[in-house]
């Protein structure tokens, strides 16, 4: 004897009227199947959900709409997210550089003993190059007025630490290709 | 009301004079996408009852439901540019609020926790005894939906209460309509077994 499908059970099962298929009189099994499968359903939708107040969903809504005002606009994808810190970033250090480049024109040092020769072990605070203080002072100055909220602004970010927490949503790799960028622009 | 910019080809209409009631789901999302906050609210003020009532399903307390829900859409909104609009929005509320409702019945399990906030019935009229009777009953048939592997329970609540159809629950579970259909059949026999007292 061939059974009911799984879609014809389910269907008698589901069937809103008391199931009438030729196979369920011949077949027990079946017929015991569907009757279990109806019962069950039936104690299932019985249970009904208790109706919150009328009041509850506006307040949910609310609390949703409070959370949301604390948050950030929906996340960018990675690209967008990247490019929006990245250019402004990158411009910036371009400015700096051009800065220190007509500083470095308009005081031209005497020529002097070649530079020391530098260690690459990655420790940039080891590397006291004498010509380069006078850069690193001048880049200092100018870093001193360069406000780092009014960039993130700039990029649409708003309040208080907006530009750490811009610098912090970037992943490891951008943070990596920032700062291989970044190192790139004031080797130029 | 004139035509506004796009965003990944649908269009958004201009903020000033917009009914956002008027718009559908995904122009919502568009909408939200392109700096529209309130879009959001909507797209919460229209399914914000069936996410509750799932979430209810599964925990079955108000409170829980309440932070679900709340979190479901949270989640949403943060990964609304994920959103390819592949499927429904609803569809997709209901995913997340299912994945974060059985994450949570889950860990509840864990720590041996239980839905169950009955009030035992003492000296009561016979309406209202009759009333603790029935919540009884029906706080059994939640224990023994509480006690079906996650995925005929999510099954069995998305078909029963959220009257969604196979394909709906397939999208939304992530599976094929023939496992959600398994899944279902399954989820009534094993029901019927638990509310029989068979502890199998």
């Amino acid at each position: 004897m061939t059974h009911l499908n799984l879609d014809e059970r389910l269907a008698l099962i589901e069937a809103t009227d008391e199931p009438t298929h030729p196979h369920l009189g011949a077949c027990a099994r079946c017929r015991a199947e569907v009757q279990a499968g109806r019962a069950a359903l039936a104690e299932a939708t019985s249970v009904s959900v208790p109706e919150p107040s009328p009041l509850f969903w506006d307040a949910l809504s609310r609390r949703v709409s409070e959370r949301l005002g604390a948050e950030d606009s929906p996340r960018a994808p990675l690209g967008w997210r990247f490019w929006r810190v990245l250019v402004p970033l990158a411009v910036a250090v371009g400015a700096l550089v051009i800065a220190v480049g007509i500083d470095r024109a308009a005081s031209p040092r005497p020529p002097g003993p070649p530079p020391p020769a530098v260690a690459v072990n990655g420790d940039a605070e080891a590397v006291t190059t004498p010509g380069l203080e006078d850069e690193w002072a001048v880049l200092a100055n100018v870093a001193g007025e360069f406000d780092l909220d009014t960039l993130a602004d700039s990029l649409g970010r708003t309040g208080q630490g907006a530009a750490d927490n811009a610098m912090w949503d970037l992943t490891e790799r951008e943070r990596i290709e920032l700062a291989a960028l970044l190192r790139a622009e004031l080797q130029q | 009301m004139g035509r506004g910019v796009e965003h990944d080809g649908i269009p958004v209409p201009p903020a000033s004079g917009m009914d956002l009631a008027s718009l559908d789901d995904r122009a919502l999302v568009a909408a939200c996408l392109a700096g529209r906050r309130e879009a959001f609210d909507e797209i919460v003020a229209r399914h914000r009852r069936a996410v509750y009532r799932v979430c209810y399903r599964f925990v079955g307390n108000h409170e829980d439901a309440t932070d679900l829900a709340q979190e479901s859409f949270l989640r949403a909104y943060r990964a609304l540019r994920n959103f390819k609009g592949e499927s429904a929005v609803g569809t997709w509320l209901h995913r997340i609020a299912v994945n974060l409702s059985l994450n949570a019945v889950s860990g509840r399990a864990r720590r041996g926790e239980t839905s169950d906030d009955r009030v035992e019935p003492v000296g009561l009229e016979p309406d209202a005894m009759s009333r603790v009777l029935t919540e009884e009953r029906a706080e059994r048939v939640r224990e023994a939906i509480a006690r079906l592997p996650p995925r005929q329970r999510a099954t069995l609540i998305l078909r029963v209460y959220q009257e969604m159809s196979h394909q709906e629950i397939a999208d939304v579970l992530g599976s094929s309509v023939g496992a959600v259909k398994a899944n279902f059949f399954h989820a009534l026999n094993n029901l019927k077994r638990l509310l029989d007292g068979d502890p199998r």
